[in-house]
């Protein structure tokens, strides 16, 4: 479903960090935002799950305003989420971490032939793995939750390129089924892989936006650099 | 070999009674980092249902959905006008629950009156052990506490419901992020350790002498044991009521009841001096 933020506004406190913001990410595309460090990528990203309060705007989800609904609502009404830091329960094992998602035990069976680490692990608390794989943890729980939005921030940190590989194959397949996909990324081969839209993000708002044909490795990394 | 026996069931009777009185105060903390310092009245108000339904000439069993609607009604009303605006300010909420339990106190005078009143035990026989007759009301109440300690803490691992409250403990934004309603869930935590409170102040309530001030007592004997046994944990509430109340009945059968109290303040002291984390730390 679409996802469509409408000058929104919204920050810290009485600390704005981003001003009258808009951008869409439609059905069964793939936006990426890409910027430095501090730009407000996350603060994005909290905005729009409802971690953080929204100042101004309105946030829409296919017609639906979804404004009012706290973070729980919006996870319940279809904004799926992967937080950048804290995206996994850490006392809890990894079988309860992928439980909570709703899933059934053969959806956990599907998704852990993606990833055999989590397979290994099922009753390893979360909080005792390495960095990588409490992403890959956090980014299997966030694929099972049913949802028609998915909003990722830096999955593939410290994760290993061959489970990268296999993130980008899961995030392909949310685009076929319809999701609307915003994907928070430093990580130029992912983005290259699997963004239809490319918008950078500097200070103070979206600078510029590169479409499908424009992406390629230089016109990303110079939107980092900016 | 009968004072043993006797010892063994009273000791057992002390822990019991303590474990029961202060697994409120133990949910409350470990779900919700609330130190909850009305907890004593909420034992104070379970404690009066009974005397209620006996005034009221009804059967000894009324007394338990008079406890579970006036102490029901209290804490969701506590929760939603102090309590829910507090959460994750723990020092805040400690003040706010101490206000009310003087609030509480104050209230139950005016309605109840400030005099000792006790009740009859609902069973009241005797049970042959050996040579040792023994209370049966209190034998039931042991097993009582095992059994639904017990209970408490296979659903807490197993049921859905239990996973969410660890989750909600673990990372209370993500909880959020996976669709758990945070809000109703610690309002229906906080809920649920008042009527725990409630429960034990009805159940012990045949064994205590009941007025608007027993409250402070119970609280203060329930912090003890979380903080012998380790706060917010099944594990540590069952430990710690275990060494209080074990040292307790042990001082004040070898000795005097006055140096039962005095040794379970001395111990606590010295576990709030040295081992802050008490006997069972959590992950």
């Amino acid at each position: 479903m679409t996802v469509q933020l409408d000058k929104i506004s919204g920050g810290y406190g009485d600390t704005l960090i981003h001003r009258e913001l808009s951008l869409s990410v439609a059905a069964g595309e793939v936006v990426a935002i890409v910027g430095r460090n501090g730009t407000g990528k996350t603060t994005l990203a909290r905005l729009i799950t409802g971690e953080l309060p929204l100042a101004g705007g309105v946030i829409r989800l296919g017609d639906r305003p979804i404004r009012p609904l706290a973070a729980w609502g919006r996870a319940r009404a279809g904004v799926v989420s992967m937080p950048q830091t804290g995206m996994v329960f850490d006392t809890l094992s990894v079988h309860e971490n992928l439980l909570l998602s709703g899933a059934t035990p053969a959806q956990i069976a599907a998704i852990t032939r993606h990833f055999p680490r989590l397979a290994e692990r099922m009753t390893q608390t979360a909080g005792s793995m390495s960095g990588g794989e409490r992403k890959i943890l956090g980014f299997a729980r966030a694929m099972l939750m049913p949802g028609t939005a998915l909003v990722l921030d830096e999955p593939s940190e410290g994760v290993q390129p061959e489970n990268i590989a296999r993130m980008q194959a899961l995030i392909d397949a949310k685009r076929q089924a319809g999701t609307a996909v915003l994907l928070l990324e430093q990580n130029i081969s992912m983005i290259l892989a699997v963004a239809d839209r490319v918008l950078a993000m500097d200070v103070g708002g979206l600078t510029f936006a590169l479409e499908k044909h424009q992406i390629n490795r230089e016109a990303v990394l110079s939107a980092l650099e900016i | 070999m009968d004072t043993l026996v006797l010892f063994t069931l009273n000791a057992t009777w002390q822990i019991a009674a303590l474990a029961l009185m202060a697994l409120g105060l133990a949910l409350v903390f470990g779900l919700l980092r609330i130190m909850n310092m009305a907890h004593g009245e909420f034992v104070m108000l379970g404690a009066y249902a009974p005397v209620l339904a006996a005034q009221l000439g009804l059967p000894a069993l009324a007394a338990v959905p008079i406890c579970l609607m006036m102490v029901g009604l209290t804490a969701w009303l506590v929760e939603r006008l102090v309590v829910r605006h507090l959460y994750a300010r723990m020092f805040d909420s400690l003040l706010a629950t101490w206000a009310l339990s003087i609030l509480m106190r104050k209230g139950a005078e005016l309605v109840f009156g400030r005099q000792f009143r006790n009740v009859a035990s609902p069973l009241d026989g005797v049970t042959q052990i050996g040579a040792i007759g023994y209370p049966s009301y209190r034998l039931a109440v042991i097993a009582l506490v095992l059994a639904g300690g017990l209970g408490l803490w296979l659903w807490y691992r197993r049921s859905a419901t239990g996973l969410r409250l660890k989750a909600m403990v673990d990372n209370p934004a993500l909880a959020q992020a996976v669709g758990i309603n945070t809000a109703r869930l610690s309002a229906m935590a906080f809920v649920s350790g008042c009527l725990m409170a409630g429960l034990a102040g009805m159940l012990l309530a045949p064994t205590l002498s009941i007025s608007p001030g027993m409250g402070l007592d119970a609280l203060i004997r329930s912090f003890f044991a979380l903080i012998v046994g380790g706060l917010g944990s099944l594990e540590g509430l069952a430990l710690g009521a275990s060494v209080i109340g074990g040292l307790q009945s042990g001082l004040s059968a070898a000795f005097t009841q006055t140096a039962g109290y005095l040794g379970v303040l001395s111990l606590a002291i010295l576990f709030l001096w040295r081992y802050p984390d008490g006997l069972y730390r959590r992950r």
